[in-house]
């Protein structure tokens, strides 16, 4: 009877990995779609839809982010008094490759800052984590890391994006947006939902999204990364024989 | 419909159109001046958000294909001095060579970004003045074609040293004849200037030859072109080999406009006159001189930058 035990379980996991990203670690459920993004030759970031069951009435904040990792950037500073250069690098303990988080309604009516920050619901939450353990980054220039990311749209923090709409047995449904930007790394990717009332908040739920590069990509990308000679001489062959081309074309 | 396209190396996404409108901008500078471009390509890539380092081995790729036609175009119409430009490509490699330590010594001791700025706006500053007073004054004066000075003036310091250097060769395209050297030891300085600023140098081989070297002008352009074309294969190679940073998607966008670009400039050149050519390139290095002098006193935006850029 146990023999067919493995497969069963490989068939199990199998109609789990083909489902869309759903999960309900809390009293909700949470689905994004499409739970896996293929980077093609045309890609230009990915609209990432959110749907979330919760129990009714809820405020509701949804937060898409990456893994944590260090973070070692140029600190811009005036030379002899009058040329701004870099000087020096700041190092960030912790920092979201990716931060993107979606709100019902502006997050001072959701919940009080010391609770959002324990929860790394907004910048002050990312702020703790990003500075702690860090010797030579002092609270100031976490403000200028946020503008940095914000101009890569990697950082992106909008109120009021969310609908709610009634659902069946008293509970709510909440639908939301992510927009994954062109500069976001291939990786893996958590949504996280968030349900608030009367000032206390709870996950409801947490989903994932893959980020991987397409065949043309993956193999131009590998061929840069680990044959970087063969790839340098085709790159010059194909411009020099382009150049030639041209020049033939026109010479006629 | 969607014109944008994913660049592998530099992980991000551009419009298609917009990098073909670069191409073909840097290509007329090619074919109207005989610069490579590089000094312009690779801010403009950094402003459409193409990280620093891949900014500029792309465009030294993209670079290649622009020097390429406008080497063709210009041998066609036999203004390229290949002797002249093989030995200057021969000092411009010892010279690249000889930079590269520099600038490995000035990252260790934390100034190279303070020493790049500077040469740039210095180089750019005096290159682009003396070119833009000379032209002026040439136009002024009605003097076509060269800058060789009346016979009945006294030879400069630097005409008399050039004139006892040994090894003299005839160079029947530029209509000079000098030692050999002076084409070589002019070639590793403007090499190693370009190691430490990190782009294939014409816009100052372009002022050497025609100022140091007396060529005439749309000789000059030719010879640059040449002289980059394997400048700018060097740069690539190596950039792709040790850096990973060459994208070469990114360079082959920008080739589609760069070769009808360069073609453009290369007639264009030959309908116009050596100062009208000189006055037009003078001023913009002075504009990009303008550009990096307003970066550098101006405060920046954002007080952190990721490592590479200047």
């Amino acid at each position: 009877m146990f023999r067919h035990l493995p497969s069963a379980a490989l068939l199990v996991v199998l109609l789990l990995g083909s489902l869309p990203a759903l999960a309900g670690s809390g009293s909700g459920s949470v689905r994004v779609e499409p739970s896996e993004v293929q980077i093609g030759v045309c890609y230009s970031g990915q609209r990432l839809s959110v749907r979330a069951t919760t129990p009714s009435p809820r405020k509701i904040v949804m937060r898409l982010t990456s893994a944590d990792e260090p973070l070692t950037l140029k600190k811009k500073g005036k030379k002899y008094g009058l040329i701004w250069r870099n000087m020096g690098d700041v190092h960030f303990t912790a920092v979201p490759t990716v931060y993107l988080l979606r709100s019902s309604c502006s997050l001072d009516q959701i919940a009080a800052p010391e609770t959002l920050e324990r929860m790394k619901l907004g910048y002050d939450g990312v702020r703790r984590q990003c500075l702690r353990g860090s010797d030579d980054a002092p609270p100031e220039l976490f403000a200028e890391l946020v503008k940095l990311k914000q101009k890569d749209h990697l950082f992106d923090w909008q109120a009021g994006g969310i609908q709610i709409q009634p659902a069946d047995a008293g509970r709510q449904e909440a639908v939301g947006e992510f927009l994954l930007p062109a500069k976001a790394p291939v990786g893996d990717y958590t949504v996280d939902v968030f349900a608030f009332q009367g000032g206390k908040g709870e996950l409801i739920g947490t989903a994932n999204v893959r980020l991987r590069r397409g065949a043309a990509v993956s193999a131009i990308t590998d061929l840069a990364a680990n044959h970087g000679l063969l790839y340098g001489c085709l790159a010059v062959a194909v411009a020099v024989l382009a150049g030639l081309s041209t020049g033939l074309v026109f010479g006629r | 419909m969607n014109l944008d396209i994913y660049l592998p190396v530099a992980a991000n996404s551009v419009n298609a159109l917009l990098l073909v409108g670069l191409g073909a901008l840097i290509g007329l500078l090619s074919g109207l001046f005989g610069v490579g471009g590089g000094f312009l390509l690779t801010p403009l890539l950094m402003m459409i958000g193409i990280p620093p380092t891949v900014a500029a081995a792309s465009g030294a790729n993209e670079i290649v294909a622009a020097c390429a036609t406008g080497t063709v175009s210009h041998a066609r119409g036999g203004t390229v001095d290949f002797k002249m430009g093989i030995l200057m490509l021969i000092g411009g490699l010892v010279g690249g060579t000889l930079g590269v330590p520099i600038v490995h010594y000035l990252s260790a001791t934390g100034d190279a970004d303070f020493v790049i700025a500077i040469t740039y706006v210095v180089m750019l500053g005096s290159v682009g003045s003396y070119m833009f007073y000379d032209s002026v004054r040439d136009l002024r004066g009605g003097v076509v074609e060269t800058l060789s000075r009346p016979a009945h003036h006294r030879p400069s310091i630097y005409a008399r040293l050039i004139g006892s250097l040994p090894w003299k060769v005839d160079f029947p395209k530029s209509k000079v004849r000098l030692s050999a050297l002076v084409p070589f030891l002019l070639g590793v300085l403007v090499g190693v200037l370009s190691a430490i600023m990190g782009v294939g140098g014409g816009f100052l081989m372009v002022p050497v030859m025609v100022y140091l070297l007396r060529m005439p002008m749309h000789v000059v352009v030719g010879t640059s072109l040449f002289q980059i074309l394997f400048t700018c294969a060097n740069v690539t190679v190596m950039q792709a080999w040790i850096n990973h940073t060459v994208d070469f998607i990114l360079a082959l966008i920008m080739l589609v406009g760069s070769g009808v670009g360069t073609e453009i400039g290369v007639r264009i050149n030959r309908r116009l006159r050596a100062e009208q050519l000189k006055i037009l390139l003078s001023l913009i290095v002075l504009a990009v001189m303008a550009k990096m002098t307003f970066d550098l006193l101006v405060p920046p935006h954002i007080m952190l930058s990721y490592p590479g850029g200047h």
